[in-house]
Protein backbone atom coordinates (compact mmCIF):
# COMPACT_ATOMS: atom_id res chain seq x y z
CA UNK A 1 0.00 0.00 0.00
CA UNK A 2 2.67 2.81 0.59
CA UNK A 3 4.92 0.58 -2.16
CA UNK A 4 5.50 2.23 -5.28
CA UNK A 5 6.68 -1.11 -6.69
CA UNK A 6 7.93 -4.41 -5.13
CA UNK A 7 10.39 -6.98 -6.95
CA UNK A 8 12.98 -9.08 -6.75
CA UNK A 9 16.97 -8.90 -7.46
CA UNK A 10 17.99 -11.93 -9.43
CA UNK A 11 21.39 -12.03 -8.59
CA UNK A 12 20.63 -12.79 -4.59
CA UNK A 13 16.78 -13.61 -4.83
CA UNK A 14 16.11 -10.91 -2.32
CA UNK A 15 12.76 -8.68 -2.33
CA UNK A 16 13.17 -5.67 -3.23
CA UNK A 17 10.97 -2.28 -2.22
CA UNK A 18 10.50 0.90 -3.60
CA UNK A 19 8.18 3.27 -1.30
CA UNK A 20 6.00 5.79 -2.90
CA UNK A 21 8.15 8.21 -0.17
CA UNK A 22 11.17 7.49 -1.81
CA UNK A 23 9.82 7.59 -5.61
CA UNK A 24 8.65 11.29 -5.15
CA UNK A 25 10.02 12.80 -2.59
CA UNK A 26 14.39 11.72 -3.69
CA UNK A 27 14.07 10.22 -6.97
CA UNK A 28 11.28 12.37 -9.05
CA UNK A 29 11.95 15.04 -6.65
CA UNK A 30 15.48 14.90 -7.52
CA UNK A 31 16.04 13.64 -11.40
CA UNK A 32 12.76 15.04 -12.84
CA UNK A 33 13.46 13.11 -16.14
CA UNK A 34 12.85 10.01 -13.83
CA UNK A 35 8.77 10.70 -14.24
CA UNK A 36 6.94 8.22 -15.27
CA UNK A 37 9.41 5.65 -15.69
CA UNK A 38 8.82 3.39 -12.42
CA UNK A 39 9.01 0.51 -15.00
CA UNK A 40 12.48 0.87 -16.31
CA UNK A 41 13.73 0.93 -12.65
CA UNK A 42 11.77 -2.18 -11.12
CA UNK A 43 12.95 -3.70 -14.42
CA UNK A 44 16.48 -2.77 -14.23
CA UNK A 45 16.35 -4.40 -10.77
CA UNK A 46 14.40 -7.80 -12.05
CA UNK A 47 16.62 -8.25 -15.44
CA UNK A 48 20.34 -6.38 -14.73
CA UNK A 49 22.20 -5.80 -17.36
CA UNK A 50 25.35 -5.40 -14.88
CA UNK A 51 25.49 -5.50 -10.54
CA UNK A 52 28.07 -3.98 -9.42
CA UNK A 53 28.82 -2.99 -5.66
CA UNK A 54 29.56 0.44 -4.03
CA UNK A 55 33.19 0.48 -2.94
CA UNK A 56 31.89 3.09 0.09
CA UNK A 57 29.08 0.75 0.84
CA UNK A 58 28.64 -3.03 1.03
CA UNK A 59 25.45 -3.44 1.49
CA UNK A 60 25.07 -0.99 -1.49
CA UNK A 61 24.34 -2.77 -4.64
CA UNK A 62 23.85 -0.65 -8.07
CA UNK A 63 21.99 -2.18 -11.08
CA UNK A 64 22.62 -1.05 -14.64
CA UNK A 65 20.19 -1.41 -17.75
CA UNK A 66 19.99 0.55 -21.18
CA UNK A 67 17.59 2.96 -20.60
CA UNK A 68 15.92 4.76 -23.67
CA UNK A 69 14.60 8.57 -22.66
CA UNK A 70 13.24 10.91 -24.85
CA UNK A 71 15.71 13.07 -27.16
CA UNK A 72 18.34 14.31 -25.70
CA UNK A 73 18.58 11.98 -23.31
CA UNK A 74 18.14 9.20 -25.37
CA UNK A 75 21.84 7.67 -24.44
CA UNK A 76 23.01 5.48 -21.22
CA UNK A 77 21.63 3.85 -18.93
CA UNK A 78 19.32 3.45 -15.23
CA UNK A 79 21.35 3.44 -12.41
CA UNK A 80 19.51 2.19 -9.73
CA UNK A 81 21.10 1.98 -6.49
CA UNK A 82 19.46 -1.01 -4.16
CA UNK A 83 20.43 -1.31 -0.19
CA UNK A 84 20.13 -4.84 1.71
CA UNK A 85 19.47 -5.45 4.76
CA UNK A 86 19.08 -8.31 7.26
CA UNK A 87 21.62 -10.99 5.74
CA UNK A 88 23.12 -12.06 9.02
CA UNK A 89 19.54 -12.93 9.91
CA UNK A 90 18.72 -15.20 6.14
CA UNK A 91 16.20 -12.66 5.55
CA UNK A 92 17.85 -10.51 2.88
CA UNK A 93 15.84 -7.33 1.80
CA UNK A 94 16.03 -3.86 -0.10
CA UNK A 95 14.86 -1.15 -0.64
CA UNK A 96 15.71 1.53 -3.61
CA UNK A 97 17.66 4.64 -2.48
CA UNK A 98 17.83 6.17 -5.67
CA UNK A 99 17.56 5.67 -9.34
CA UNK A 100 18.73 8.17 -12.35
CA UNK A 101 20.18 7.86 -15.85
CA UNK A 102 24.30 8.11 -16.73
CA UNK A 103 26.32 7.55 -19.42
CA UNK A 104 28.39 4.76 -17.38
CA UNK A 105 29.05 3.23 -14.24
CA UNK A 106 30.86 5.25 -11.30
CA UNK A 107 34.37 4.76 -10.78
CA UNK A 108 34.75 2.35 -8.16
CA UNK A 109 31.97 0.34 -8.10
CA UNK A 110 32.79 -3.44 -8.33
CA UNK A 111 31.30 -5.57 -10.69
CA UNK A 112 29.76 -8.58 -8.92
CA UNK A 113 27.19 -9.85 -11.53
CA UNK A 114 27.30 -11.46 -13.84
CA UNK A 115 30.39 -13.31 -12.54
CA UNK A 116 32.68 -15.02 -15.08
CA UNK B 1 35.58 -11.69 -11.01
CA UNK B 2 34.91 -8.66 -13.47
CA UNK B 3 32.62 -9.72 -16.71
CA UNK B 4 33.90 -9.21 -20.31
CA UNK B 5 33.56 -5.19 -21.34
CA UNK B 6 32.10 -4.61 -24.54
CA UNK B 7 29.68 -2.08 -24.43
CA UNK B 8 31.03 1.83 -24.83
CA UNK B 9 29.95 4.71 -22.66
CA UNK B 10 27.53 6.65 -24.57
CA UNK B 11 29.13 10.12 -25.83
CA UNK B 12 27.84 13.71 -24.87
CA UNK B 13 29.20 16.94 -24.92
CA UNK B 14 32.01 17.45 -22.14
CA UNK B 15 30.35 19.07 -19.15
CA UNK B 16 30.90 22.98 -19.50
CA UNK B 17 32.62 22.91 -15.70
CA UNK B 18 33.46 26.74 -16.95
CA UNK B 19 30.49 27.81 -17.57
CA UNK B 20 28.69 27.51 -14.14
CA UNK B 21 25.65 29.71 -13.06
CA UNK B 22 26.19 31.89 -10.28
CA UNK B 23 25.26 30.48 -6.34
CA UNK B 24 22.16 31.99 -6.18
CA UNK B 25 20.92 29.93 -8.81
CA UNK B 26 21.14 26.68 -7.26
CA UNK B 27 19.47 24.78 -4.00
CA UNK B 28 21.29 22.89 -2.11
CA UNK B 29 19.40 19.30 -0.09
CA UNK B 30 21.19 17.19 1.89
CA UNK B 31 19.57 13.78 2.45
CA UNK B 32 20.36 12.15 5.88
CA UNK B 33 19.05 8.34 5.03
CA UNK B 34 20.98 7.79 1.60
CA UNK B 35 23.94 10.33 2.96
CA UNK B 36 23.73 12.32 -0.73
CA UNK B 37 24.37 15.85 -1.22
CA UNK B 38 21.77 17.43 -3.91
CA UNK B 39 23.16 20.47 -5.54
CA UNK B 40 20.76 21.91 -8.47
CA UNK B 41 20.13 24.37 -10.51
CA UNK B 42 16.09 25.68 -9.96
CA UNK B 43 14.45 24.58 -11.15
CA UNK B 44 15.62 20.95 -11.34
CA UNK B 45 16.19 20.19 -15.31
CA UNK B 46 16.75 16.80 -16.75
CA UNK B 47 19.76 15.55 -17.44
CA UNK B 48 22.05 12.47 -17.61
CA UNK B 49 24.85 12.11 -14.76
CA UNK B 50 28.20 11.79 -15.66
CA UNK B 51 30.91 10.24 -13.71
CA UNK B 52 33.46 12.46 -11.82
CA UNK B 53 36.56 10.47 -10.97
CA UNK B 54 34.64 8.36 -8.56
CA UNK B 55 33.63 11.69 -6.44
CA UNK B 56 30.26 12.72 -7.77
CA UNK B 57 28.09 13.34 -10.33
CA UNK B 58 27.72 15.88 -12.52
CA UNK B 59 24.01 16.13 -14.47
CA UNK B 60 24.30 17.51 -17.73
CA UNK B 61 21.92 18.53 -20.25
CA UNK B 62 23.05 16.44 -23.22
CA UNK B 63 22.25 18.99 -25.74
CA UNK B 64 24.91 21.54 -24.92
CA UNK B 65 26.91 20.21 -21.97
CA UNK B 66 25.48 22.72 -19.53
CA UNK B 67 25.89 21.90 -15.78
CA UNK B 68 22.59 21.44 -14.11
CA UNK B 69 23.45 20.11 -10.94
CA UNK B 70 25.75 17.74 -8.96
CA UNK B 71 24.80 14.63 -7.03
CA UNK B 72 27.55 13.47 -4.50
CA UNK B 73 26.64 9.91 -2.45
CA UNK B 74 28.29 8.76 0.53
CA UNK B 75 29.02 12.60 1.01
CA UNK B 76 29.74 12.77 5.13
CA UNK B 77 31.15 9.80 5.37
CA UNK B 78 33.63 9.65 2.15
CA UNK B 79 33.33 12.76 0.21
CA UNK B 80 34.25 15.23 3.45
CA UNK B 81 36.66 12.86 4.96
CA UNK B 82 38.45 12.99 1.26
CA UNK B 83 37.65 16.77 1.40
CA UNK B 84 38.23 18.45 4.53
CA UNK B 85 38.92 21.76 3.17
CA UNK B 86 35.15 21.64 2.40
CA UNK B 87 33.99 20.33 5.33
CA UNK B 88 34.68 23.15 7.87
CA UNK B 89 32.61 25.17 5.59
CA UNK B 90 29.46 22.83 4.89
CA UNK B 91 29.42 22.45 9.30
CA UNK B 92 29.09 26.00 9.51
CA UNK B 93 26.60 26.46 6.78
CA UNK B 94 24.78 23.24 7.92
CA UNK B 95 23.75 25.11 11.05
CA UNK B 96 22.17 28.09 9.20
CA UNK B 97 19.15 27.96 7.21
CA UNK B 98 19.39 27.56 3.47
CA UNK B 99 18.83 30.94 2.46
CA UNK B 100 21.52 32.32 4.77
CA UNK B 101 24.40 33.98 3.49
CA UNK B 102 26.01 30.92 5.12
CA UNK B 103 24.94 29.00 2.68
CA UNK B 104 25.70 30.91 -0.38
CA UNK B 105 29.33 31.39 0.77
CA UNK B 106 29.30 27.37 0.88
CA UNK B 107 28.07 26.79 -2.61
CA UNK B 108 30.77 29.85 -3.87
CA UNK B 109 33.46 27.87 -2.02
CA UNK B 110 32.21 24.50 -3.86
CA UNK B 111 31.33 25.88 -7.03
CA UNK B 112 35.14 27.07 -6.94
CA UNK B 113 36.35 24.24 -5.51
CA UNK B 114 34.90 22.12 -8.41
CA UNK B 115 35.84 23.90 -11.32
CA UNK B 116 39.59 23.70 -9.46
CA UNK B 117 39.52 20.87 -8.82
CA UNK B 118 37.88 18.49 -11.16
CA UNK B 119 37.12 20.39 -14.44
CA UNK B 120 39.66 18.28 -15.73
CA UNK B 121 38.62 14.96 -14.44
CA UNK B 122 35.63 13.84 -15.82
CA UNK B 123 36.31 10.57 -16.19
CA UNK B 124 36.40 8.04 -19.26
CA UNK B 125 33.57 5.81 -17.63
CA UNK B 126 34.43 2.43 -17.80
CA UNK B 127 32.45 0.42 -20.37
CA UNK B 128 29.51 -2.10 -19.01
CA UNK B 129 29.50 -5.99 -19.57
CA UNK B 130 28.18 -7.10 -22.51
CA UNK B 131 24.45 -8.02 -22.47
CA UNK B 132 23.26 -11.24 -21.68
Amino acid sequence: MFDKFTTVSPHNNAPVRCSRRQWSGHIVANHPEMAGHEDAVERTIREPLAVYRSDVDRRRHVFYRPLRLPPPLDLGYLRVVVEYSGESSGRLRGWVVTAFPVIGPKKGEVLIWPER
Amino acid sequence: MAGKVELPSAEIPRPRFDALPPPDLWSVKYERRSDTLHIQTTPPRAALAVDVDGEFWVRVDPSNGDVVGFEIEDFQRAFLVRHPDIAASWRQARRKSGQSPEWRDWLATFLTFIRRQFADRVAGQQPLPKPM
